[in-house]
């Protein structure tokens, strides 16, 4: 049986009329190596969204055959490019479609499909380009500490860098209008394209507004998300992204 | 002169005129090629006079012309690093267009197998456990 299957008619209704009215936004999911988790992800988004884009990084695992289950669209990078490239190609395709509100959402089940309404409000509002999902604002659910720090220095140097005031800095829920997702040009590949958007909000003068959210950390997102050592390397990579053209 | 410096600035010397017409002849990459002249050059002179690096360091005000060379290469090194570093980076860039224009090419519909009754291509219907 197929992971996504409709029970009864009245369920089938209810999807389709939640996708009709969803219509205008595309949920844009990367997967690295996501066999694990990828699927209770798309269930729930698939069950509120019929435009689902997954973007596979060049898993090694079988994520891509998890994903093809579920009624989204697949693309695939040949071979593992970073987070920040499979975002630019989920970002392209969708807008190739058609997309008028982008979401961008993390496959590893951290980020809540239910949130997704409240992120997109403001959007559909007409009141900002942008809307960043702010955990510090919201909830960070089993949080270790070492985290909370380095998320927070992270904000500094946001601030100071990109002269953005902004409350979470690497939060992957995000939700852009079709006008701000046609400026934003990603050319940061690995984990630096979070402070990249950032950097680029600013430089274009784009509308933004954060907005609660909850992110959830269990051993597993613990395991595989990037060492906090790894801030080190994202602020070396975004200096001498800025330096290199 | 002794016979090494016959041996070496002779054919340095060569190479830095092969760089001069090849600079005059093409226009493109002449940076690299007038680094190269300047490279040649330095090092013909510097075997030629070899007080030559000891007064250049006495007139920039390093004692010793061993500590110029010394610093003179770390700058050098750090440059090339740095230059090496922007050329991978354009490559990765490059190759990452690549692999998106792949993808996008390859774009596909999952969900497929779903029939409309809930049935999947396998035959297996809604009921039926994973």
């Amino acid at each position: 049986m197929s992971p996504f299957t409709v029970t009864s008619m009245s369920s089938e209704e209810n999807v389709s009329q939640q996708h009709a009215a969803n219509d205008d936004v595309w949920v844009v999911v990367t997967a690295y190596n996501e066999e694990q988790r990828l699927g209770q992800t798309l269930r729930l988004l698939c069950a509120k969204y019929g435009n689902v884009v997954v973007v596979d990084d060049g898993s090694n695992d079988h994520t891509s055959d998890v994903a093809v289950e579920y009624p989204i669209w697949l693309l695939r990078h040949a071979v593992n490019c970073g987070q920040g490239a499979a975002l630019q190609t989920g970002v392209h395709f969708a807008l190739s479609r058609g997309a008028k509100i982008l979401v961008t959402f993390d496959a590893d089940g951290q980020h809540c499909a239910d949130e997704i309404e409240r992120l997109v409000a403001p959007i559909r509002a007409g009141q900002v380009d942008v809307v960043l999902g702010s955990r510090f604002l919201g909830e960070a659910v089993h949080m270790p500490w070492h985290r909370w720090v380095v998320l927070k220095l992270g904000v500094l140097f946001t601030r100071v860098f990109s002269w953005i005031d902004v409350t979470d800095t690497h939060n992957g829920f995000r939700a852009l209008t079709r006008r701000a997702a046609e400026q934003l040009n990603i050319r940061q590949n690995r984990m630096a394209h979070s402070s990249e958007i950032l950097d680029e909000i600013a430089r274009h003068k784009l509308d933004y507004c954060e907005v609660p959210v909850t992110i959830r950390y269990s051993n597993d997102t613990m395991i595989k998300g990037q060492s906090s050592w790894n801030a080190l390397r994202i602020v070396a990579q975004m200096i001498l992204g800025r330096l290199i053209k | 002169m002794t016979l090494f410096q016959y041996c070496t600035v002779f054919p340095l010397s060569l190479l830095a005129v092969w760089e001069v017409v090849n600079c005059l002849r093409r226009s493109d990459g002449r940076a690299l090629r007038l680094l190269r002249m300047v490279t040649w050059i330095a090092a013909a002179v510097t075997i030629a006079d070899p007080t030559f690096v000891t007064r250049a360091a006495a007139a920039a005000g390093i004692k010793r012309g061993a500590d110029l060379v010394l610093y003179t290469f770390v700058l050098l090194g750090l440059m090339a690093t740095f230059y090496f570093y922007a050329r991978q980076l354009n490559l990765q860039r490059q190759i990452t267009e690549l692999i998106r224009h792949g993808a996008l090419r390859e774009a596909r519909r999952g969900g497929i197998r779903l029939r409309p009754g809930g049935e999947d291509a396998s035959g297996h219907s809604d009921g039926d456990s994973a």
